[in-house]
């Protein structure tokens, strides 16, 4: 998939969304990360076509997405925070799902993600997990040049989102958005970074992972990190910092550390603050 | 897709039991006694309460049903490959949704022998089913739902207190007032300058231009998830 976004811009009244935004990015899976209010949905509501840039304009595979009359097939959508007042069934939804031509995966998805489990229960009768299930299922079961998904495991449990990111790690034309890191590094190739509608950063998994700097897994939620280690950013017993491999390598051996990676995504996540 | 699965879909609820069977108690009871009562105390009592009451409560009931907020529109364009089969399956259910109630007094009008009344309460159906089409179009539930009884009670009482005042009502206000309010129309048609079937081809007119509107409305609808 070949994502360009040229000089793009969105704005809400007096404003802006995004703006100003461009990068061109190669890969199968995209990952827009950023703080609430970075302007990820923003770019997304382009992206998926749903709604005009007010500047700019977004190409995805040389096409702009709002510009087609078959964008509802061509590009697969699920927002965030799903919530539906509508009086109808799950089986009625898993029913149409199941006539309609491009959606080839519905038995297995329902299957998969549990949802035969409560295909009795009225759409507006869900709990913010099962809506975002039905969601997901809507978007993954049919086909579709690109998938563009909106915090899809924000409401489920690991066992379901880890679920979902194996799936989506095999997929082609994904562009997600999400503010948590791990759910990024797990499916993405390709990383934009935003802040305050701007690209902060950018770059591929190889370019993320080679900047030398570790996230660190303390054995003790009060243990501190002796030695030639440079403490960057602390999250609780998660610790980011500045070290040689071999340096962790040892302080693991004396217990002092449980575990250690390159810390790719939280690094650059929290440096764009 | 088949058409009758997304039919199937937006029937769900289309009916909510209590709340039809109250509407339609009254509704109907109102429609027998107003009726009845034209012989003697004219038709203001039956227009009043059919034209400005009832008939708008239960349009804004049936037409809330497909004014559904953005995200549920979104969903449903998915399930449903687009904005063809969403936009008129939702105009074909206000038009089933609408049919028993409307049919039905505009029966018991007829069978009452007030033929012009049956008339004017059967061209309710499409003008209340172009509004709801192109306002949900447009707008979300809530606010689409008041616009909807705005347009079906406020603005046709305003013609009767307008034709009441004026007396020889003409031109344009006189189009205007068989599209809002045909059954006021009918009651004051000695006043209005224009004839009754000038009139409903205008509103039936009017009805098929705004339903096709609504479509392009539809098609180029942007959402803001």
């Amino acid at each position: 998939m070949r994502l360009k976004v040229e000089n793009l811009g969105v704005n809400y009244g007096r404003v802006w969304g995004v703006r100003g935004l461009n990068f061109e990015a190669k890969a199968d899976r995209i990952a827009i990360v950023g703080h609430n209010g970075s302007g990820k949905t923003t770019l997304l509501s382009v992206l998926s076509g749903l709604r005009k840039p007010t500047e700019g304009r977004a190409l995805i595979n040389g096409w702009e997405p709002y510009r087609r009359s078959d964008r509802w097939t061509v590009i697969r959508y699920s927002f965030e925070k799903p919530q539906f007042s509508i009086p109808v069934k799950v089986s009625d939804l898993v029913e149409a799902l199941e006539t309609n031509e491009s959606c080839n995966r519905v038995d297995e998805l329902v299957d998969a993600l549990g949802i035969r489990e409560f295909l009795d229960h009225r759409l507006d009768g869900l709990s913010s997990g099962q809506a975002q299930l039905c969601n997901l299922l809507t978007a993954l079961a049919c086909d579709s040049e690109v998938l563009i998904l909106d915090e899809p495991t924000s409401h489920l449990d690991a066992y379901r989102a880890g679920l979902i990111d194996e799936m989506l790690s095999k997929r082609k034309g994904l562009i997600i958005a999400t503010h948590d890191p791990e759910e990024g590094e797990a499916v993405a190739d390709y990383f934009v970074i935003l802040k305050e509608g701007k690209i902060v950063w950018e770059g591929s998994r190889r370019k993320l992972f080679a900047e030398g700097i570790y996230e660190v897994t303390l054995s003790g939620i009060d243990e501190t990190i002796t030695g030639n280690v440079e403490v960057l950013h602390r999250f609780g017993a998660i610790v980011v910092v500045r070290a040689e491999e071999e340096e962790l390598i040892e302080l693991m051996r004396s217990g002092k550390i449980a575990g250690f990676k390159r810390a790719g995504l939280r690094y650059a996540y929290v440096e764009s603050r | 897709m088949p058409m009758w699965k997304a039919v199937k879909w937006y029937l769900r609820g289309l009916f909510p039991p209590v709340t039809t069977a109250v509407l339609f108690l009254f509704m109907f009871g109102t429609a027998y006694f107003s009726l009845a009562s034209i012989k003697n105390q004219g038709p203001g009592q039956f227009v009043t309460l059919m034209e400005y009451i009832f008939l708008p409560v239960y349009g804004v009931l049936i037409a809330s049903h497909i004014m559904r907020d953005s995200r549920t529109t979104v969903f449903e364009l998915s399930i449903f490959n687009g904005p063809a089969t969403v936009y008129w399956v939702r105009v074909l259910i206000v038009v089933l949704g609408l049919a028993p109630g409307i049919i039905g007094i505009a029966t018991m009008s007829w069978l009452r022998g007030y033929n012009s009344f049956a008339i004017s309460l059967l061209l309710k159906l499409p003008v209340y089913t172009a509004f709801a089409a192109i306002i949900a179009s447009i707008l979300d539930s809530l606010a689409g739902s008041i616009t909807f009884f705005i347009l079906t009670s406020a603005i046709p009482m305003s013609f009767r207190v307008l034709i009441q005042n004026n007396g020889s009502t003409g031109g344009i206000m006189g189009l205007l007032a068989y599209i809002f309010a045909p059954m006021t129309s009918v009651e004051f048609s000695r006043a209005l300058t224009i004839s009754r079937t000038m009139g409903y081809a205008a509103l039936l007119a009017t009805s098929l231009i705004l339903v096709l509107l609504g479509y392009v409305a539809f098609l180029g609808r942007e959402y803001s998830p």
